[in-house]
């Protein structure tokens, strides 16, 4: 194989896996954000059910009194 | 794991400077903006004083503990510290608008309440003082029982004031004063106390009963007692029977303790002069002024863009050229030279070289929003959002679209009501994002802007400003008639009533609007060299193979030997015409004439070749199998296969046109490789049909009306399952723009062709 089409072959091997891991990302983080990158909200963290996130009643009773 | 370092919660009412004081506080650089709602998540950063660490956390802003919309519950669990995995604020600072102090009070009468340390910040003293308002901040200190301290956030005045007394609140004693309720009230909550048992804290147990199906209400009746309800509305009509009927209660004794507080420490003109904000406001919220206003902006906006951007992209296009011949000249030919020339410098580049038209959109941008006109924008949009079953609060999420529909459909979170949440999130994709405004301004320019026509006389200066603003309405217009459709099918629900805060017209910071245009320029170059980067590359690989021609050799080193001759026919034709000028021969003309004949057969065995290749590669084995789908469109192959590789990002749109049509050397030209691409569109031929125009400004428009319309985004797709919580809606939301975008490109076409004629 010529050389010219092995390094042209790595560049696409290695431009197919970004482009697959970022597609797994953007779909998959269901926990920390991954936008389009391209905006500014590439960091911008995914919403958050607040019902999950909140921490039970009786512990926030004990939590209170500490 | 918990951090050791005491937290600082900063919290306050939408728009009134909390971001900006995190920044101040933290040195941190998060965005801000002049109208409510850019926060809709927490911020979290440190601050030092006095050798010792703090832990701020900036929040959404909240008008009232009881929250209704997501961002505002983030806020208030925080506050309250039920978020898991966040420590409890150790001090609370309370952010007021000095120039609205009893409204801002509400929120930090709440506060007190939590049996947290509170620092109120008084901020926009500068605002108070230009409106007449004096605030005696020592006594309203004593009255208050917090520590009171007057900052100016946007110039950092007063915030190592503000630093020395959140230290001093850590560990201190909450506050003391708090508005009283009623006895009748006071003792519902004590019974109801007693009924729920366990140490529920008075705080809780009042927004039980003052919100009527809120969050405490919910939480309770989850958590704790599953029939709750019937106690409560009975507690709740034996308050209203005592005269304290709720909510209003909540508002009745709060004002009525905060106006007390104040009203010694707080002194307002009697009779306040109309502002420059009053004045302005007169005009740029009348019903037809301020549409007029708008739609002039919004013209001078897109025109602009055009008309500033073109030296820059000159420039950028010629550097392109360079590096693109540079690089072709240093190999031999072959597939890596393809892919860096044809895939890398011209894809890439032919999105890059709009980089100044991205930059001039988002200063723009900045300077209406830090201005504060996008609020007046929203309030004018309310009307026509009205009419969709939504209010204008919606107005902002779209407006964020126009930049990326990601952070838009994000900031649709400040929205109360789920219906209507999920509504604007649907439509929110409809408007013209950032990414589209490469295929715009392509096409714009090749099709639709006339150079020569370009002077105020023969009015075509106007056409591209007018067509690119006209693509950016097609989703203004069609979104509330996509919401009006939801609004009375899928999530059927009453409009609710739009209330938004006016902020107060201001200069716009150069900073500001310097660092959005920035951040925005350097965003554009990162995804185009990321995903557009390997995204052309693989197209270009798809593209590529196969590379065997019929014959078996190699269609590279075919069309390389094809050009080899065709450049050698050329010189010796360039040499004969120049012996021609010196010494004219008929012979020698007609010989003349014979090889630029031969030459133009050269370039058409060339195209033919090109064209083959395409046609029998991977990609173009797609493209013709989709060609019948497009053809109504006045498409061809090679247009709906650059419309199908743009779904990772709408930019590729741009690169893949530049693959298809802009392979092999290119000219050596002052115009770059962006206007040759519109060059060469402009000349390309149907593959049937070599005398007739494949492009043509039907075709351009139905292309640019797809691109307003589908929902080409993987990222979009992605953020509306994340927000949505299902794969319902993304589903739908590709689905119904899909459809509307064919349909829309299918009309303009078939309009457009009839009307021209061509």
């Amino acid at each position: 194989m010529n050389w010219q089409l092995t390094v042209a072959l790595a560049f696409v091997a290695l431009a197919s896996v970004y482009l697959a891991r970022r597609a797994y990302r953007s779909w998959s983080a269901a926990t920390r954000g991954d936008g389009c990158g391209g905006c500014g909200c590439a960091a911008a963290p995914a919403p958050r059910d607040q019902s999950q996130r909140r921490i039970s009643l009786s512990r926030y009773m004990v939590r209170r009194q500490q | 794991m918990k951090s050791t370092h005491p937290t600082i919660a900063l919290v306050g009412n939408p728009n009134t400077g909390k971001t900006t004081l995190f920044n101040a506080l933290s040195g941190l650089n998060q965005r801000v903006g002049n109208y409510p709602g850019v926060t809709v998540e927490t911020k979290k950063g440190k601050f030092h004083w006095q050798g010792q660490t703090f832990n701020v956390i900036d929040l959404p802003g909240a008008y009232s503990l009881a929250a209704r919309s997501p961002d505002e519950m983030v806020a208030v669990d925080v506050i309250l510290g039920r978020e898991e995995g966040e420590a409890k604020p150790d001090v609370v600072v309370a952010i007021v608008d000095a120039s609205n102090l009893e409204r801002n009070l509400y929120l930090t009468t709440q506060l007190f309440e939590l049996g947290v340390p509170v620092v109120v910040a008084l901020n926009m003293m500068d605002v108070a003082a230009a409106q007449g308002i004096t605030i005696d901040v020592a006594r309203l200190s004593e009255r208050l029982n917090v520590p009171v301290i007057p900052v100016q956030a946007n110039k950092s005045k007063g915030i190592q004031e503000l630093k020395a007394a959140v230290a001093k609140a850590v560990g201190a004693s909450p506050p003391k004063l708090a508005p009283s309720f009623p006895p009748a009230f006071e003792e519902e909550v004590a019974s109801l106390g007693r009924k729920l048992a366990g140490d529920v804290p008075s705080f809780l147990l009042r927004r039980l009963l003052i919100d009527v199906g809120g969050q405490t209400e919910r939480l309770f009746k989850t958590e704790t007692h599953n029939h709750l309800d019937e106690y409560l509305d009975s507690a709740r009509a034996r308050l209203a029977q005592a005269g304290c009927g709720v909510p209003a209660i909540e508002a009745r004794v709060r004002y009525g303790w905060i106006r007390q507080a104040t009203a010694d420490c707080l002194h307002r003109p009697v009779q306040r002069p109309p502002s420059w904000t009053d004045r302005i406001d007169a005009v740029l919220t009348h019903r037809v002024w301020g549409l007029l206003v708008f739609l002039a902006i919004m013209f001078i906006v897109f025109q602009s863009i055009f008309a500033w951007a073109k030296p820059l992209m000159e420039a950028i296009g010629a550097g392109q050229e360079w590096l693109g011949a540079w690089v072709g000249a240093g190999l031999e030919p072959g597939p890596l030279r393809s892919l860096l020339v044809d895939g890398v410098v011209k894809g890439v580049g032919s999105v890059l070289v709009f980089l100044p038209q991205i930059l001039i959109l988002f200063a723009f941008v900045a300077v209406l929003e830090d201005c504060g006109y996008m609020a007046r924008a929203a309030y004018l949009m309310d009307r026509l959002m009205a009419r969709a079953g939504l209010n204008g609060k919606s107005f902002i999420p779209l407006l964020s679209s126009m930049a990326c529909a990601v952070p838009g459909i994000m900031a649709a979170r400040v929205i109360e009501n789920r219906r209507d949440r999920f509504a604007t999130i649907v439509v929110a994709p409809l408007m013209s994002c950032s990414a589209r405004l490469p295929v715009y301004a392509l096409l714009i320019g090749a099709f639709l802007a006339s150079p020569e026509e370009a002077s105020i006389t023969n009015w075509g200066w106007w056409r591209p400003g007018v067509v690119l603003f006209a693509m950016y309405c097609l989703g203004l217009v069609l979104a509330p008639l996509v919401a009006f459709a939801l609004k009375r099918t899928l999530l059927r629900g009453e409009t609710p009533v739009f209330v938004m805060e006016m902020p107060l017209y201001k200069r716009p910071s150069v900073r500001i609007v310097a660092r959005r245009a920035i951040e925005a320029g350097w965003q554009f170059v990162y995804r185009a060299g990321t995903l557009i980067l390997a995204s052309m590359i693989v197209i270009w690989a798809l593209l590529y193979f196969p590379a065997t021609h019929p014959s078996g050799d190699n269609y590279d080193r075919l069309l390389a030997e094809r050009q080899a001759d065709r450049d050698r026919w050329e010189e010796q034709a360039d040499d004969l015409a120049k012996e021609l000028e010196d010494r004219p021969d008929s012979d020698k003309q007609r010989q003349l004439q014979a090889m630029r004949t031969t030459i133009e057969a050269m370039d058409d065995e060339i195209r033919e070749l090109q064209q083959a290749w395409k046609a029998q590669s991977y990609l173009g084995r797609v493209g013709r199998w989709l060609e019948p789908m497009v053809r109504p469109l006045g498409w061809d192959w090679r247009i709906g296969l650059a419309a199908l590789a743009s779904f990772p990002a709408r930019e590729v749109m741009v690169g893949t046109l530049g693959l298809i049509f802009q392979q092999g050397e290119g000219d050596a030209s002052e115009e770059g490789y962006q206007l040759q691409l519109g060059r060469r569109l402009q000349e390309a031929t149907w593959d049937d049909e070599p005398t007739r125009k494949l492009f043509n400004v039907p075709v351009a428009l139905s292309i640019m009306v797809f691109f307003a319309l589908c929902c080409q985004c993987a990222s979009t797709l992605a953020v509306i399952k994340r927000e949505t919580h299902s794969w319902r809606w993304p589903a739908f939301t590709f689905v119904y723009m899909t459809t509307l975008a064919y349909l829309g490109a299918l009309l303009v076409y078939q309009v457009g062709s009839l009307w021209s004629g061509v």
